[in-house]
């Protein structure tokens, strides 16, 4: 009998991680909200909604930022392909700098793709900031390698009307990725890998004041740009965050610690692509509510 | 009989997986046999720790440019890993009347394996970065495309298949190289050493195998947290 009680508190850490579903039914909250512009709005019913047009709003971690297109009559010839980039980087209070960065779109086949493309599943949305930034050439003069699966799991080949062929998203020949994905006053020479921080004797001094506590890139698509609804997820903690259980994962961790989150203010960026021209969408300093 | 250089003793056959981890491929014999290879091969080895600085720059969430005394630590601490899981497998593996001269000859193989495949990466890297502005890596190019063949899918989307496949490209041209390059310097003509001892030579895939493991946990070492 003791022996079962030692065996079950050892392995309580492990089945007792938090479960975070985040589900919800974005059919419902575009049908909610139903008029052109940004909203911020709540993911379960009565799918309470907020412009985003400089009021504070209050935060909440299962919210989603929904950005509702006008309706255009379709021109003469095909039309591109709605395709938009949302970055997020959030000052918040009492929690760690950000070194990795939230990193989703959904599944999605496009007009180049070949199948569906995969998304990153669970806690590997959280991608490790240096990778992200490594990926986008975020130095440029010293560029590193591509990291794979940010290009088979974020990034996705779209169609260039213009130009009667397909280009991916991180092409560095077709984009600027620094200027496009890039997360502005981080500096990647301000970040170490953990073995680098292990074996370094004096730790480095940060060039930057600015520092995030929440960092977000996202994708959404359709097959069309115009009169459609895409949503983006809510910021969250992308720094060190306690652990759930030993085997809990990232995301959930991160989840887990944003419902105690205190954010100040986000920077939301949002740009559409249309082929190989990056259209830049909107670019608000979001101030949140006191919690 | 006397045992010339690179040749094996004789075993009766035996069936299967037994007798083709028993071909030896890799010419450790001849390399220690041969005075002037023993010496130079090993200072070879020192190579590693500027082509290691190089490549953990080049990853992605590699190393920072400054980060010299990172690089240094980081070589002792990989070719120390590489000693002591050689020195494990060694236990069973090749088998030895001596456990230093099973522990020996997969040391010698193992490094000088990773040293060739390290060096192959690196040369991966630096053409591309050369005709491309960007370095990448041309086997991992060539095998998992961003939309993958539906054979490839698998193992491109996991996590540690997908670099454990690279590197076994690497460490096994690496090894089949080390194995030229050996057998063609065994043929200039030169004083042998007196004090030889043949050693039971590892096979060349299982040296490969190894290899490629480990430099996946490398990798993850060197790009890892934050």
């Amino acid at each position: 009998m003791r022996m079962k009680l030692f065996v079950a508190a050892l392995l309580l850490p492990v089945s007792a991680g938090p479960i975070v579903a985040q589900t919800f039914d974005e059919q419902a909250i575009c049908s909610a909200v139903n008029k052109p512009g940004l909203f911020y709005a709540r993911s379960q019913p009565p799918y309470q909604f907020w412009p985003v047009n400089g009021t504070p709003l209050a935060y909440d971690r299962d919210a989603r930022f929904v950005l509702i297109t006008t309706p255009v009559p379709s021109r003469q010839g095909r039309d591109y392909e709605g395709v938009w980039h949302v970055r997020s980087q959030t000052v918040a209070e009492l929690s760690k700098r950000a070194n990795k960065a939230y990193v989703y779109r959904p599944p999605v086949k496009t007009r180049c793709s070949r199948d569906v493309l995969p998304a990153f599943e669970g806690g590997d949305r959280l991608v490790t900031l240096t990778a992200y930034l490594d990926h986008h050439l975020s130095d440029p003069d010293h560029p590193r390698q591509k990291n794979y699966d940010l290009t088979r799991r974020f990034h996705m080949p779209i169609q260039d009307v213009a130009a009667n062929d397909c280009v991916w998203t991180d092409d560095d020949k077709a984009f600027d990725l620094k200027d496009t994905y890039g997360f502005s006053d981080i500096n990647r020479r301000d970040l170490d890998s953990a073995f680098e921080v292990a074996t370094t004797v004096v730790p480095r001094a940060y060039g930057l004041t600015v520092s995030y506590q929440g960092l977000s890139s996202q994708f959404a698509y359709r097959d069309t740009p115009n009169g459609v609804c895409v949503s983006f997820a809510s910021p969250i903690p992308t720094g060190p965050v306690p652990r759930g259980g030993w085997f809990s994962n990232a995301y959930d961790d991160a989840m887990q610690a944003a419902a105690a989150w205190k954010p100040k203010s986000t920077l939301l960026v949002i740009k559409r692509l249309e082929g190989r021209r990056v259209v830049p969408v909107t670019s608000k300093t979001i101030v949140w509510a006191d919690r | 009989m006397s045992l010339q250089a690179g040749s094996a003793v004789r075993i009766a056959p035996r069936a299967g997986r037994r007798r083709w981890l028993e071909r030896r491929f890799l010419p450790i014999n001849k390399l220690l046999q041969t005075k002037w290879m023993q010496q130079v091969f090993p200072k070879l080895l020192w190579l590693v720790v500027p082509l290691q600085y190089y490549h953990a720059r080049q990853l992605p969430a590699g190393f920072n440019i400054d980060s010299y005394l990172p690089s240094a630590a980081l070589v002792v601490v990989l070719v120390a890993s590489m000693v002591c899981v050689a020195g494990i497998i060694a236990m069973l593996y090749p088998r030895s009347k001596y456990y230093y001269d099973a522990a020996r000859s997969l040391i010698s193989s193992m490094l000088g394996t990773w040293a060739f495949a390290l060096a192959l990466v690196c040369l991966s890297l630096e053409l591309t970065r050369w005709r491309y502005a960007r370095p990448s890596d041309v086997v991992e190019n060539f095998l998992c495309l961003p939309e993958p063949a539906f054979c490839m899918r698998a193992v491109c989307d996991s996590k540690w298949m997908h670099p454990l496949l690279v590197y076994s490209v690497y460490a096994l041209t690496g090894a089949v190289l080390l194995t030229m390059l050996i057998h063609g310097c065994a043929r200039i003509k030169a004083a042998r050493n007196e004090d030889f001892r043949p050693l039971q030579e590892p096979n060349l895939f299982v040296v490969a195998i190894v290899v490629a493991v480990l430099m996946t946990f490398f990798q993850w070492l060197i790009t890892t947290g934050g």
